[in-house]
Parts: structure tokens; sequence; C-alpha cells
């Protein structure tokens, strides 16, 4: 199969969903007198937003994925934890001086150790120049004032980032080159001991998730005679989820270290022997997975205004459905698939109010049609053995 | 004949032994521990049937579970419970027609509908054979697929027959989130349990030692080599998958009527993971293996309960800094043995720190209140289990037992793969052409290095 | 009749032609060699007979009966069986597992059947045992004792290579498609070879088809030889002939500059 003939065909299949999914919306449309206008718009930017937060998570899956065939079955958990850290940055500052050090201390040194295996940081100087970044942040932060959202935001994926880098170190590291069923199923061990391990330390409740008023305060706007109500929220995860995209795709197509991480992608034996530290590239895909995943974490978390140790299973299912959906392994396409999925789900509980029961059990029959009948999704490529 | 008679011999005495077990008083702890080894086992060996021999990864195996829990509870519940304020959910039709009792006294077989005994076995063999029906459904389409993708369908396919009987349409048959409690079934004895476990055992070992065993295991090995040598692989994978599914349904209604109530939370995936922990640690593809596994796992789950008990936060911290502490040293210990250098990595000087600073913070904090609050470690079991199958998938992915199987002859021989002191020296005499003129036509140098 | 009638062959990957306008017939008893230069499609042609790929155009037939569209195990059922050129064996299983396997398809029992040890079954297993037996015996006794019991992961590579000819053979075909049976040997291990595939047609009484790179076996055993190169026909006939054919010497050597 040719590349162009492989484009057209999956263009054809976009193209026939995209037309069944506007037939389907005029025909209920015009079925359902009160739905009008102003909902739509509604609808639209709870899709978007819904479509962005998956779309953010699906990408540490496709970018994993990608990189060592595995299915990170942990990474729902790593977005509860970038919830969880932002939830405690939140709360428990200002902290007391004594405790604010010792977190410090050792979240900082964490940090820097990893950050610095990551990036190449050999030079004394630099280092000593990121320590005192990251030490003197981290103290500034955590000792005098009350966090707000955006720096909870930005700490949260920080630190998620290098539980990512921590997860891929201690489970998966050790098991390179063994079968990948064993890697799933450590991947799957890993899962259930990140959800127990939260329930343990963060405690099995739900909680509150509180974040300032100013991104859950209703507003509204006219269209004609009618009105919109939506909360800042909707248009903030939109707008994040841009700057993101944006920053990893110069960050993957323009750095060294995104070439090395495509190069790695394609082939990893051979991106090897072109010098290519792929123990290390494995380590960056899990640490920037890691902090997309936090940052959907905490939007999803003020978004629906709770969180609780289990919040990253459905989340995480879905995400990895829009992953698939997208073709696993290709960038672009975990974005299309998470929106897909956004805007298929809230449309169809939208237009189907009966079906809302059956919405989790929606995502699993999307994936399992996906993976029988187009394992490569929309824009992904073929992955099947060679005799 | 004589490893027959030692099996038989076997049986009789587990059987002996169970039963003064059941005769003596303060043991029912432990009955109940080897009644859930029992259901387990057998959800474990039908598991490993196709993770273990067949080689591929199923992740839905609660969702066979579950169905034949649900058919079992269905099908069993007696007059008094079918009443509509137990079962608000169940539909007048559910309610009326899905009772094994009316269906057996309607086609006149009365002495069937009696017996409690008799009316369980039924029950259970419809339990399989609908879990048997959803495997097809199941397997078939899906079984093409391979490797992870297969696990990931097999998974969603068990979430969605777990998610289902909440929906507000399959609650008239499922009583949807409240369950179905009050089923009657093995009666609290340990008997039901073990006779079904000993049948699967021989069900499972008979399997493994046939042609079609031996097919199962070839796919595994290689399964393009076994299409080419004429192994129908949709056909095979399907049987095995029904098979599977089948006993499955059986382990389901077993623990259904072991706890008397099922509900959707009784089989989450959680079920599933259980399971994988009992058949790696035991082995993928050993049946002794799985068994054995199953063992050590219900044991942990049974008898683990102290690791969740009430505590002062002092116990959690010291532990943990032992914890840490240990696996320190543990790692020197091992590099040293492997003659790794450094003995001691940088990182695991980190690792050794936090464990002393954890220590230290615990001595001299000993009396603060919170260190001496109550904190409860809910949840220890599981992630004590996690944390083994990730060890066992890093250190030791072939197990306990690795494929090999319990048998009298690797106790007792004649063990026939190690050659006999005659067939050595026939094999060197074939071997070394100057002893052996007449074959130098055939020369087999090959063979002294094999 | 031929026993195996190759007409118009074509197969492509992508934009690649593996295969294209190859024909070819095999007659009973025969031993015919397919050389050809590395990537001229050898493998390829092995993979379209034994049904791992299907041919875009063209038809092959075995006995008379159209074969091309059914699964590699359809195809074995009708009489066609292969080795692999880097061993395919069920390693973690004993060498008469691996003999016992290719016999599978031919168990008429069922699972049930099996599982119950029906005295028919019973008898089948005993008679697949002997099959086993006397495939393995064509090897001499080497493969017959306690190396029975052994897995294969044991072996060394020359009895691995016995094990998969005598797999082959215990699925019951009547054409083997050796490919590269000789790789990875010595040149003893090699000559033994050659006398093996001779003693399976002229006592097993099997036809074979052997795709192989060294010469001095090819010229030795082969009826016929035929030669690839990009995926087609260039030479046929026999041995002498085809290798003193100014376009076989052109495929392997290149063409002199004018």
């Amino acid at each position: 199969m040719t590349a162009s003939k492989l484009a057209s065909r999956s263009t054809l299949f976009s193209l026939f969903a995209g037309l069944l999914f506007v037939a389907l919306l005029g025909w209920r449309i015009a079925s359902m007198p009160d739905y009008t206008f102003a909902r739509i718009v509604q609808d639209f930017l709870n899709a978007l937003t819904l479509g962005s937060l998956y779309a953010l998570i699906a990408l540490g899956y496709t970018m994993v994925y990608g990189i060592i065939r595995l299915i990170n079955f942990a990474h729902g958990e790593i977005f509860m934890l970038g919830s969880y850290f932002a939830f405690y940055a939140m709360t428990l500052t200002p902290m007391h001086w004594g405790l604010a050090l010792l977190t410090t201390v050792l979240l900082g040194g964490t940090v820097l150790l990893v950050l610095r295996s990551l990036f190449n940081l050999e030079e004394p100087k630099r280092t000593f120049l990121l320590a005192l970044l990251i030490f003197g942040g981290t103290f500034f932060l955590l000792a005098f004032r009350h966090l707000g959202w955006i720096e909870a935001l930005l700490l949260s994926m920080l630190a998620t980032g290098v539980a990512g880098v921590l997860l891929e170190a201690v489970a998966y590291r050790p098991l390179r080159g063994a079968p990948r069923e064993s890697m799933l199923i450590t991947a799957i061990a890993a899962s259930f001991f990140l959800q127990n391990m939260g329930q343990l330390l963060f405690g099995p409740r739900v909680r509150g998730f509180n974040a300032e008023t100013v991104l859950n305060q209703p507003r509204s706007f006219a269209i004609g005679e009618e009105t919109v109500y939506f909360t800042g929220i909707l248009i903030v995860v939109p707008a994040v989820t841009a700057v993101l995209l944006f920053v990893l795709n110069l960050f993957v197509t323009r750095t060294r270290l995104g070439k090395a991480m495509r190069a790695t992608a394609q082939d990893a034996e051979v991106a090897q022997m072109m010098g290519v530290n792929v123990n290390q590239v494995i380590a960056l895909t899990f640490f920037i997975g890691s902090i997309l995943a936090a940052a959907a974490g905490v939007m999803y978390s003020i978004r629906f205004g709770q969180i609780h140790p289990l919040m990253g299973l459905m989340p995480g299912i879905k995400a990895f459905t829009a992953a698939v959906i997208g073709g696993i392994g290709s960038l672009p396409g975990a974005v299309l698939g998470g929106l897909l999925l956004g805007f298929i789900e809230i449309y169809v509980v939208s237009f189907f109010p009966t079906l809302s029961a059956y919405k989790d059990v929606f995502a699993f029959v999307l994936l399992i049609l996906i993976l029988l009948f187009r394992p490569s999704g929309l824009v992904g490529e073929d992955l099947t053995e060679k005799v | 004949m004589r490893n027959h008679l030692l099996t038989l011999a076997t049986v009789g005495l587990v059987t002996l032994g169970l039963y003064l077990l059941t005769q003596m008083d303060g043991t029912s702890g432990l009955l109940s521990a080897l009644r859930l080894i029992f259901i387990w086992g057998i959800a474990a060996i039908s598991l490993n049937l196709i993770n273990g021999q067949l080689g591929i990864l199923s992740l839905g195996h609660h969702g066979f579970m579950l169905v034949g829990g649900y058919v079992t509870a269905l099908l069993m519940l007696p007059e008094k419970e079918r009443r509509p304020f137990r079962t608000r959910l169940l539909s007048d039709w559910a309610r009326d027609n899905l009772d094994l009792d009316k269906w057996l006294r309607g086609l006149g077989l009365d002495f069937i509908a009696n017996s409690i005994d008799l009316k369980f076995i039924i029950a259970l063999f419809i339990a399989g054979l609908a879990a048997a029906l959803l495997g097809v459904l199941v397997g078939a389409p899906s079984l093409r697929l391979k490797g992870d993708y297969l696990a990931i369908v097999t998974f969603g396919f068990g979430e969605i027959i777990r998610l289902l009987p909440n929906a507000p349409e399959v609650a008239a048959f499922t009583n949807g989130p409240l369950g179905i409690k009050g089923i009657p079934g093995d009666a609290g004895t340990i008997w039901w349990t073990f006779f079904a476990f000993l049948f699967v055992l021989w069900f499972f070992t008979r399997l493994k030692f046939s042609s079609y065993g031996r097919a199962f295991e070839g796919i595994r090995e290689d399964e393009i080599a076994a299409e080419a040598m004429g192994v129908n692989l949709a056909y095979h994978k399907v049987l095995a998958f029904t098979i599977s599914a089948f006993f499955a349904g059986v382990a389901g209604g077993l623990y259904a009527s072991y706890l008397q109530s099922v509900d959707t939370q009784t089989f989450n995936f959680f079920v599933t993971f259980f399971l994988l922990v009992a058949i790696s640690l035991g082995g993928l593809g050993s049946i002794t293996g799985a068994v054995i596994g199953t063992a050590v796992v219900v044991l942990v789950r049974n008898y683990g309960g102290f690791l969740e008990q009430p505590y002062p936060a002092w116990v959690g911290y010291l532990s943990g800094a032992l914890l840490m502490l240990g696996a320190f040293a543990f790692s020197a210990y091992i590099r040293k043995t492997r003659r790794l250098r450094p003995v001691i990595e940088t990182k695991h000087y980190i690792f050794g720190a936090i464990g002393l600073a954890l220590l230290l913070v615990t001595v001299f904090f000993r009396n603060e209140p919170w260190m001496t609050q109550t904190v409860q470690f809910f949840g220890m079991r599981k992630i004590l289990l996690a944390v083994i199958l990730i060890l066992i998938m890093i250190y030791r992915r072939e197990g306990v037992m690795g494929r090999a199987e319990f048998s009298w002859k690797l106790i007792f021989g004649p063990r026939e793969d190690i050659p006999s002191e005659e067939q050595r020296k026939q094999d060197a005499w074939l071997s070394n052409p100057e002893l052996n003129p007449g074959a130098s036509e055939t020369k087999e140098d090959d063979d002294a290095s094999a | 009749m031929p026993l195996l009638e190759l007409r118009n062959l074509y197969k492509s990957f992508g934009g690649l032609q593996a295969i294209s306008n190859v024909s070819l017939t095999v007659e009973e008893g025969e031993i015919v060699s397919i050389i050809g230069p590395n990537g001229a499609g050898k493998s390829t042609l092995f993979n379209l007979i034994t049904g791992v790929y299907k041919p875009d155009r063209g038809d092959i037939f075995f006995e008379g009966q159209r074969i091309n569209g059914l699964s590699p195990d359809q195809v074995t059922k009708r009489g066609i069986a292969r080795t692999f050129q880097n061993l395919r064996l069920f390693t973690h299983l004993t060498v008469l597992e691996n003999v016992l396997i290719p016999q599978h398809h031919r168990l008429k029992s069922g699972w049930l059947g099996a599982v119950l040890r029906t005295p028919a079954y019973l008898r089948e297993e005993e008679k697949m045992r002997e099959v086993a037996l006397e495939k393995l015996s064509f090897f001499g006794p080497r493969l017959m004792s306690f190396r029975l019991h052994q897995p294969v992961y044991v072996l060394s590579y020359a009895n691995r290579r016995r094990t998969e000819m005598a797999r082959a053979m215990a699925t019951g075909a009547k054409l083997l498609l050796l490919d590269e049976p000789s790789a990875g040997m010595n040149p003893k291990e090699t000559k033994e070879i050659t006398q093996i595939i001779r003693r399976f047609r002229d006592e097993g009484g099997y036809t074979i088809v052997l795709v192989e790179h060294k010469m001095n076996l090819v010229g030795e055993i082969s009826d016929r030889v035929v030669v690839l190169d990009y995926g087609e026909k260039i030479a046929e006939g026999n041995y002498h002939d085809v290798v003193n054919d100014p376009k076989v010497i052109e495929a392997y050597l290149g063409r002199r500059e004018e």
C-alpha cells in the first residue's frame, strides 16, 4: 500500500464519519424543537473542553506507545497524581518554613536529578544555576503565600513529570527487551499500585477541588435573543491546550532531543547505533507525557470540582480510546481522536439523554470496534507483523 | 500404574484430611480460605489455558465469571427471595421465568428439583454454558488480533460486561446495582468447591496432555509455524477461549454461592488482576503453578488482614524506613554477589539516605501527636499483590514452576529425558567415527555438543 | 497431471514486484531446486505456495486442484509441507511433541474424546507416535532415545534442522518445500543432508522443491533447476545447462560494461 493510497483511504474514512455525524446532527436538531442555537454553542464549548482534556491525556499514551510499544495502563493514575499534587499545592500553602524546607530538599532534589539526566546538564555552572532556580523557586512558592491555580498547575506539572520518569525507571526500564505482554502486565500492576497507593496516602474519599472562583463563576453572553451560559474554565482549557500543543510541536520538530525522539520512534535499535541515548529519550517521553497528563488532571479537576484516587480510570480509558481512534503512535492523531471523542460524547448524550447510562460502555464499544476493524486508526500506520 | 495409585492415594488422603478439618472446631477460617483457594484455583486454571498454554493475553476473565455468577444466582434464587422488595429492579418476566426449580418441575424432574445439590450442579452447568456462549461471541471476532491489541479488546469486553448490569434495560435481568442476595448453593460446605476443583484439575491435565493441548502450545510457541503444520488457528483459539470461559462461568457461580450474593462490584477488573498475579506467580502455562500461585494470593488476601489494621502512625514511618534501608542493603548484597561495580550506586545512596532520615525522624519525633495518631493502611494487600507482580515480571518471569508440571515421574523416575549410561555410551559411539567405522557414511560429529 | 503447477503468478509488495509471471510445474517424484540471487523472490514463492501470501494474479494447482486463496493450514492438509529458512520450531516443546503437532490436523477425535481418552483417541495417539518415530528414524537413532523427550532448545543446530524436516514430513505431505535446508551447516553435514534429501524421495516417496544457495548440493541432487531473478524466472533445465546460461551468469555476476 503506497502512502498516498493510505492517506486517501483515511481521508475517505474520516469524511464518511464526518458526514454521518453531520447528518445525525441535522436530523436530531430538526426533530428537537427545544434544541436551540444557544445550546449547540454551549455543547460545543463543553465538547471542546472535554476533547482538549482527552487530547492531552491521549498524547501521553500515544507517545509512549510510539517509542516503546507499551500501552501505559498507569497513565490514568499519573493524571490522578497531577490533580492531587495541585490540590496539595493549593491547600497546604503557605507552609511552615521547616516543612517547606524539607519538601524543597526532597522534591527539588529529585526534580534536579531527573532534569539533569533528561537534558544532559553536565556542565557544573548550568547545574548550579538550575539548582538555585529549582530550590529557590520551590521554597519561595511553598513557604510564603497561598498558591493560585496557575502556580499550582506549573508545580504539579513539574512534579508529575518527575513521577512519570520515576515510574518508568522503576517499573518499565528493567523490562527493556522483555516480551510486550510482560510489559503490559507490569503496566497494569503499576496502575493498581498507584491507585491503591493514592487511596492509602490521599485517603479514599472524594474531595472538593476548589480553585479560584474566577474560573467557575457562571458567565453568559447573548446570541440574538438566546443566552449562552459558560464558565471561565471552558475558555481556559482549550487555550492552555493550544499553547501546550504548540510548545510540544516546536519541541518535537525543532530541537535535537525532539528529533532523537522521532528517530527512536521509527527504529529504536538503529537510533541507538546512530548515537541516540535511547534510555534518555524514553525517560523524556514519559516526562512530557506526564506533564501533559498533569495539566489535563488539574484542569479536569477544576472543571468538575472534585478529585478522588480512582478518578484516573475512566478518563484514562477514554483518552486511550482517543489515541486508538487517531491511530496510536501518531501525535496529530491523538489530538484529533481526543477532540472527536469529546464531541461524540457530549453530543450523543445531548441528543439521546436516555443513553447517558451507557456513556462509559460506549467508550469501550468504540475502542473495540476501532481495534477490530481499523486498528491503524484514522491517521496511523499499519502495524502488522511480518512473516 | 504405580503413578495412578499414588494419585488416588493422595486424593484419598486429602479428602480424609479435609473431612477431619470439617469435624474439628475453630477451623472455619481455614476452611473458608480453602474454599476460596478451590474457587479461585478453578478460575486461575481456566485463565491459564489462554494466557499460559495458548500464549494469548486475555484480560476479560472477570466478565465471564460475572455472567456465571449472575446466571447461577438467578437460577438458584429461592421463592422467598424473589419477592419484589428484594428484587425491585428485576422484571416480572425474569422473576417468574428464570427459575431452575420451575423449569425442572415443568419437565417432570421433581426428584432433581427437590435436591438442592443436583439443582446446583445443573445451575453451574448452565452458568458455564452461558459464559462459554459469551466466550464464543467475544472470541470469534477478536482472536484474529494479536498481542496487546487483543489484550485491550478482551479487557474492553470484560469491562462492558461488568458495566452492563447497572444499565436500566439490563437491570431487568440483573436487579441493577442492588445485586442479587440470598443465593443458596454450596450450603457452606467445602465439598462442592473441592470436587469441582478436582474435576477441573483432572479435565485440564487431560486436555493439556492431549493432542489438542499440544496444538495449543504449538500456537503459543510459534503461531506461523503451527499454522504451517496444519493447525487451524482460528478454531483452536476459539476452542480454548470457550473452554476457558465455561470454567470461568463455573467459578463465578461457585463464588456467587460462596458469597451468597452477587453484584457488579463482585467481579470487577481486580478479579482478573488477582488471577493474573496468581498465574504469573505460579508460572504461566503450568497448571501446578496456577494452583500454587492461587494458594499464595488467596492466603495473602485472607490472612493479610493484619496489614490493614489500625496502627499508630509511627509503625508506618518505621516500616517505610526499614523497607527502604532493607532494599538498599539487599541491592548492595545482590550487586556484590553478582560482582557488579560499584557495589552501591549513587542513586541508591539517595534511597538509603531517605530511609535513614525517615528512621531518625521516627525516633526523634516518636512522641509527637502526628506520630502517635492512629492510621489504617487500607489497600495494603492490593499494593502488596501489585508489587509482587511487578517483581515477578522484572526478576522471574517464569514464576515458580516455569512451564513444568508436577508429576510422580519427576520424583520417583524414570526420567526419560536424561540418558541412561547405556544410551550415553551408544550416543558417544554414534558420534565418534573412529569407534564406528561402519557408519562412516553419515557422520554425526555434532551430537557430542548436543 | 503434474503434482504442483504454478500458472503466471504475480505478487507485489507496495511498489516492489516480488514475483512476476512465474510458471512452474513439478512432477511427482522430482527434486526441483530454485536458485537465484538474494531478494530474487524465492522465499516469497514458497510463501505464495503455502498460503502465507495470496497471489495478486495467477493460479496454483496441487494435484489438479486450485489451492490459491487457501489458508496455510488448509494447504498443509492438502499435502504440502514446508521448512523455514531460519528454523521455526516449537522451542520449548520436546522433539516428540514437535513431531506430533503436525499430525494433529489428521486427528478425527474431538476435544471431548481427547479429554475422556476414548479408545478411538488412544488408538490414534498410538498411531501418531508410531508415525513420529518413523519420520525421526530417517535421521538415524540420534533423535530416537532420550532426545525424544528433551526440549528443542537443548538440541544442536543440526539436530534442530533434522527435527524440523521430520516435523514437515509428519504432516503427511506429499510435497516438501525445503527453504535452505543446509543453511548454517558445515560441509560434512551438508553432505549428509544431501543424502537425506535423496532418501526422502527414494525411500519416503516425497516430491521435493528446495531453495538453496550451495551450488554443489543443488548440482548433486536436482533433477531440474529453476532460476529466479527480480521475481522473474530466467532459466529452467538441468543443472549444467542452467549454470552455463549467459542470463544466469549475468544475474549472479552482473553484465560486463561494453
